[in-house]
């Protein structure tokens, strides 16, 4: 356990010294307070309608899809590129340590760029009634599922590619095909795996959370792919090992 | 302390490593020479727990690099031949953060471990700078003082005075002599008047296989090559053909 918090306060160290980290977090909290803005403009005061707003509207996914690439694709791409990878596994390190730790860096990171979304329903409900906690409760939630779910995407990415930008364009393009297998129906594949479709689409799971209904499907569906490219990664980083020059 | 059997190592049809077998013991620095891509780096990788070998087995202070490589990575220090270093961290940072991944606990036991590590590697005065902003010299200081950092039995140096001014060579060179006092040596050159004067025995790799071994002396003696400054140097031409790996 020890050695997995010291290479969890390295990572979180080294995003914490890196000026991408604060051009991320500066541009999100800005675009969140613009959009939040915006909803409550929009929706003059109504807390439901602001809530789906802030956890449905298009901007949201398309926040959410962006963000965990940026966060992740310096991970294992810089370290390869540098050689650090190589001098971190000659220490007693093991390889899940090494990738939990990058994982966890990036996700408590994802966390953070979300902040600002609490604090804006607390700031409203000090203005006026209770909102439903519920739902933001769920959304919020749902949030963070997501981002594990495409911050281990992105530390896959970044495990097979040498590169930032390749391991950043892997990850974009496997993040945006979970969020657009939702609308391939209107393709017309045939009607037997639109179900299928359905239920690898990330909006599909989210839609429920962000009505404040906790589903254990959408729970299940976000844990176990994140456990899958968490695995994915894993294993990618031992066989590099075997087959690395 | 480090045992190899039959050390094999293949990527696809090259062989990098064929059958490569040798023991180094307490109190020894065991010089590992050979041309570019002969295997040195692979035999060194194979034993730091970087790379598994295809077939074959080591053991380093007595623990199966295969099996048991975090026994094995706890009683290694390994100076890699380009010693990448974290650019944007400092060197008493990076020292504490590789003090506390090696187990050197409690932090008063690490802190009193890196300033007495600083002297001996004279990193004292660059203990603040960044070390993106090193010169090489430093850097390999800096990554020397790693490698020695948790007090390792068993220490590997790949290239250690590559680019390295005459002044830091010499004093790097005084280091790993004192470190044959209690430790065994892995010294990794293709400089072969570093390799004669600093190692008691050499193991001469070419093309993946081991084609000498033993001191200086008996290397001389087996290709009959008279002793004097060259004699390394004649016995290096005789017996290896240089080129990559087949």
């Amino acid at each position: 356990m020890r050695p997995f918090a010291v290479l969890l306060r390295r990572e979180v160290h080294a995003y914490a010294v890196s000026p991408l980290t604060y051009l991320v977090l500066t541009l999100f909290w800005l675009m969140q307070g613009f959009l939040f803005f915006l909803y409550v403009e929009t929706s003059r005061g109504d807390y439901s309608t602001i809530v789906r707003a802030t956890f449905s509207s298009n901007f949201f996914f398309i926040l959410i899809t962006l963000a965990p690439p940026l966060l992740t694709m310096r991970l294992f791409a810089e370290e390869k590129r540098r050689g650090t990878l190589e001098v971190l596994l000659t220490a007693p390190v093991t390889n899940l340590q090494v990738v939990l730790s990058k994982f966890f860096a990036s996700w408590i990171l994802f966390g953070g760029l979300w902040l600002p979304v609490a604090l804006h329903f607390l700031v409203l409900s000090s203005y006026g009634s209770a909102p439903h906690w519920g739902p933001i409760g769920t959304g919020i939630l749902g949030t963070l599922l997501v981002g594990s779910f495409y911050c281990s995407i992105g530390l896959f990415a970044s495990v097979i590619s040498d590169e930032q930008m390749i391991s950043a364009v892997v990850s974009v393009v496997l993040c945006l095909s979970l969020l657009f297998l939702h609308f391939l129906h209107f393709l017309g594949p045939p009607a037997d795996i639109i179900p299928y479709l359905r239920h690898t689409s990330i909006p599909f799971h989210f839609h429920d959370l962000a009505k404040g209904i906790l589903d254990t499907r959408a729970l299940t569906f976000f844990l176990s792919g994140t456990l899958f490219f968490l695995f994915v990664s894993w294993k990618m980083l031992q066989t590099r090992q075997w087959r690395s020059p | 302390m480090i045992e190899a059997q039959g050390l094999s190592k293949t990527y696809g049809n090259i062989h990098a490593l064929k059958e490569v077998s040798f023991e180094a013991h307490p109190g020894e620095i065991l010089g590992v020479l050979g041309p570019n891509g002969a295997g040195k780096t692979t035999t060194l990788r194979i034993l730091s727990t970087l790379l598994p070998a295809t077939s074959g087995s080591a053991r380093v202070a007595g623990f199966d690099v295969a099996r048991d490589s975090i026994e094995v990575r706890r009683r290694i220090g390994y100076l890699p031949e380009s010693n990448p270093l974290p650019e944007e961290m400092r060197v008493i940072e990076y020292l504490d953060y590789r003090g506390q991944l090696k187990g050197l606990f409690p932090r008063a036991a690490r802190r009193t471990k890196i300033e007495e590590i600083l002297q001996r590697c004279q990193v004292v005065d660059v203990r603040q700078r960044i070390l993106g902003q090193l010169s090489k010299g430093y850097r390999q200081r800096v990554g020397l003082a790693d490698a020695l950092l948790a007090d390792p039995p068993v220490v590997v140096l790949d290239e250690p005075t590559s680019g390295l001014d005459p002044h830091q060579v010499r004093h790097l060179r005084a280091i790993v002599r004192e470190l044959r006092e209690d430790k065994t040596v892995l010294l990794c050159t293709h400089i072969l008047s570093e390799a004669s004067v600093l190692c008691d025995r050499l193991l001469v790799i070419d093309r993946g296989q081991i084609v000498g071994s033993g001191t200086m002396k008996e290397l001389a003696e087996t290709h009959s090559v008279p002793s004097g400054p060259d004699a390394l140097e004649e016995i290096f031409i005789r017996i290896t053909k240089g080129g990559e790996a087949e």
